[in-house]
């Protein structure tokens, strides 16, 4: 079979427009959204509702999520999951974050991740999250593709911005389980940014303050030659509008001459007031509060004396981020407001007042982060190849590694432009010690049992020599959404150690695959056709890739011998995804071509970076 | 695979200390809209993954070319010495003492009621003995007397240390 390679300037492909979702995965709600015609929507279901509730539930014999699992949570709260966003990448230990009252029976290995018990087995926060992800899937799938075979492209699904590695890999195996490919992990305020930052194309510095429900967020972008750059970032993982209610319902309570110790159901029901008295305060300046047979009004000053505290937490960490990022309040443009919480007068009061300007708060603040995700998605498709959109993000908490005495040593600095690789040497203290653990840790305390435990890592397979006489470099890498990698190598003798990850709080890859098998019903059948769909799709992307670099540059960087073994090398792949019915041997296949064209690949990045720093083209370059 | 070139040469500059700030940003720009792995997205796991390391790389450049320190650091490798400052012994005693002075006002400012001022005053000279090491620094390196060049270096890492624990400090201090 012969393969058509066209001419140069010419695509291989008829320019067909890909379809992809940006996904909001919240602890109470999620949302999906997606580019159409032009500019991004919110998928709303048939009664026009766009926020699907985050909740699973595990019933006889089927799994529901969203309103439908939501009116079980009365009926049947132990097979109900909700807010497990709280639980990803977390130990057991996480679990007193659902709040005293979460019903659920818990199994926690020791030290390792929650289940929670229900009736269809014991289920991880990653296996629920994979639930909401495949509806929500689901429902942009058939928005957007209707009764068509054809699949989404891909996805990008937003995450807090301070998630740390463990969290957002557990997002990343999730969407793995829901069989969604991830295009980026996105921090939710740069996607704020980017729904509103794109419309007006401006140019400038902005600070992004999300307060949500239990969270608060900040970061400082710069936006310059379309490239999103963001600075810095931080927050505070404990303050939010829950923070706000709890404030109004101990100001009742004191004025009220309630005494501290209400039942369950009285707790609720005065936090439910001191809610319903902040919410309506956005919309009218003065509101009647009752309890039991106490009543007074509570009007916006007041508001503001009891959440003043609180507000000025907020503002301190905005401090902090913009010294991170080495620049004044007043150097900030614009200020985009997201988070339901951020409808509080008093809180726009004060970020526009410590920031000198009104905060942007025209775009619903609970879809501004899906609407960005949506942005997002159809750029990395490449439904937008005039427009030079580019986002650099940072790591938002230091990575390092346990030393002597429990000690954390810095490795990657928080706010770091990430990807990001760091070598680090270390050496043996024994003769003849062909093994080492290395502790990875994330987090800016210096002792490990203040910073987060990731990973720890075996090496083994070190040669024997000396104690001291060996020096393990270990390079440690962080990609774009955020996720590390870690390889290592002897530096006199070039020996490859092997590397056993063992994430403290996460699934390891042979956990996700037996779950992959076990959530088909019908095995081994379903599975392999999955697995024969995922080697066809990623062959084709490959064949696509290599098809196109070839048309563009190949007869100027390839020589005519290398030209013709990596099309035949191009041939067999193609051969091979249209004619084998076995998943491993198109895997294979990949791999064979991959390398063969790995050297390509590495030529025309270079030659583009030549080209792009001398402004030139590459033809040009070429003919030096 | 990485790309094969030094700092400098990724990033289209002359070696040199002096580099100019916004040249740097620019070409940082340029570079990540060529090798981001955002940018490969859709392409195989193989061509992501090489994304990723020239993105890092490039990153990385970028880090030691907008630090003073590290910049300087990195010159004095490519030249072939060693800059393991762990166990260098500083010659120039009116440095270190005029070092120390400056970490007994340092010190003194956590008792003060009011140290704005006197914060803003110290961060200003440090400031300013710093870019004095640095103007040392690139004379001697650019005139070829590269142990002399390696002395400033020194006395720009002891700097450097306190301009850090001065920003925390700061942070300490004001509140943040």
């Amino acid at each position: 079979m012969l393969l058509q390679i066209s001419e140069p300037g010419q695509t291989a492909k008829p320019h067909a427009r890909k379809i992809a979702i940006g996904i909001d995965l919240g602890t109470t709600n999620s949302i999906v959204a997606s580019v159409r015609s032009g500019s991004p929507e919110v998928i709303v279901d048939a009664e026009g509702d766009g926020l699907v509730p985050s909740a699973v539930y595990y019933g006889e014999a089927e799994i529901l999520v969203g309103q439908a699992a939501k009116r079980k949570l009365m009926l049947d709260p132990i097979n109900t999951l909700v807010s497990v966003k709280r639980l990803m990448g977390r130990g057991a230990e996480a679990l007193h974050s659902l709040g005293d009252e979460a019903p659920y029976r818990l199994r926690a290995e020791a030290g390792g991740m929650p289940f929670i018990q229900t009736r269809q087995g014991d289920i991880s926060p990653v296996q629920a999250s994979a639930e909401i992800l495949k509806a929500l899937a689901e429902r942009g799938r058939q928005a957007l593709l209707g009764g068509s075979v054809e699949e989404l492209s891909g996805a990008v699904i937003t995450v807090p911005a301070y998630f740390d590695e463990a969290q957002r890999q557990a997002t990343k195996d999730a969407a793995t389980l829901a069989g969604l490919k991830v295009l980026r992990l996105l921090n939710e305020p740069t996607a704020a940014a980017v729904a509103y930052g794109l419309d007006r194309a401006a140019e400038g510095t902005i600070a992004v303050y999300d307060l949500g429900g239990g969270t608060f967020d900040i970061s400082i972008l710069r936006l310059q030659q379309g490239v999103f750059q963001v600075l810095a970032t931080g927050g505070d993982s404990a303050l939010g509008g829950d923070d706000f209610d709890m404030a109004i319902a101990q100001w009742v309570m004191r004025e009220s001459g309630q005494s501290q110790n209400l039942n369950p159901q009285q707790q609720r029901q005065i936090l439910q007031l001191a809610c319903q008295a902040k919410e309506d305060l956005a919309q009218q300046s003065e509101v009647e509060v009752q309890w039991s047979d106490w009543r007074s009004s509570l009007d916006r000053a007041g508001l503001q004396v009891l959440l003043e505290n609180l507000i000025a937490k907020s503002i301190r960490a905005c401090k902090r981020a913009l010294r991170d990022a080495g620049v004044r309040a007043a150097e900030i443009d614009k200020v985009v407001m997201v988070g339901g919480s951020t409808r509080t007068l008093a809180v726009q009061a004060a970020v526009a007042e410590y920031f000198g300007s009104e905060p942007l708060t025209d775009i619903n603040p609970d879809t501004v982060v899906a609407l960005g995700a949506a942005i997002q998605a159809d750029a990395l498709v490449g439904n937008k190849p005039d427009e030079d959109m580019l986002l650099l993000d940072v790591i938002p908490l230091s990575l390092g590694l346990e030393t002597m005495g429990g000690l954390v040593e810095k490795v990657i600095d928080r706010n770091t432009p990430i990807p990001v690789a760091k070598a680090q040497e270390f050496t043996t203290f024994k003769d003849g010690q062909t093994a080492m653990v290395v502790h990875v840790l994330q987090g800016e305390r210096d002792l490990v049992k203040d910073c987060r435990s990731l990973a720890r890592f075996e090496l083994r397979g070190i040669p024997p020599m000396v104690a001291g006489a060996a020096k393990i470099k270990v390079t440690f890498q962080v990609d774009a959404d955020g996720l590390l990698a870690v390889s290592a190598e002897e530096v006199a003798t070039g020996v490859k150690a092997s590397i056993d990850v063992r994430p403290s709080y996460g699934l390891d890859d042979k956990t996700i695959t037996t779950m992959l098998r076990d959530s088909f019903s019908h095995a081994e059948d379903d599975m392999r056709a999955r697995a024969l769909r995922e080697q066809q799709v990623e062959a084709d992307r490959v064949i696509e890739a290599v098809l196109v670099a070839m048309a563009a540059d190949g007869e100027k960087l390839l020589s005519a011998a290398e030209y013709t073994a990596l099309q035949a090398e191009l041939e067999l792949l193609v051969e091979v995804r249209m004619q084998s019915a076995a998943a491993e041997e198109i895997e294979a296949a990949i791999e064979r071509a991959g390398k063969a064209s790995e050297d390509f690949a590495a030529r025309r990045m270079n030659t583009s970076i030549v080209g792009a720093l001398s402004g030139r083209t590459l033809d040009d370059v070429e003919k030096g | 695979m990485s790309l094969d070139k030094n700092h400098f040469q990724l990033f289209g500059l002359p070696q040199s200390f002096a580099v100019d700030k916004l040249v740097l940003a620019e070409r940082q720009r340029t570079l990540q809209k060529e090798v981001h792995p955002d940018r490969f997205a859709t392409a195989g796991e193989r061509q992501q993954r090489l994304a990723v390391q020239m993105a890092a790389q490039v990153n990385q450049a970028f880090e030691v070319l907008s630090s003073p320190v590290k910049r300087g650091d990195y010159l004095l490798e490519l030249a072939g010495l060693d800059t393991n400052f762990d166990s260098y012994t500083h010659q120039d005693m009116d440095f270190l003492m005029e070092q120390m002075a400056l970490r007994d006002s340092m010190d003194e400012l956590k008792s003060m009621a009011k140290p704005e001022s006197a914060l803003d005053d110290l961060i200003a000279k440090v400031d300013r003995l710093d870019q004095q090491l640095q103007q040392q620094f690139a004379q001697k390196f650019e005139c070829g007397d590269l142990d002399s060049a390696k002395g400033s270096l020194a006395k720009m890492h002891f700097s450097q240390k306190l301009a850090a624990e001065l920003s925390r400090v700061e942070a300490e201090l004001l509140d943040y």
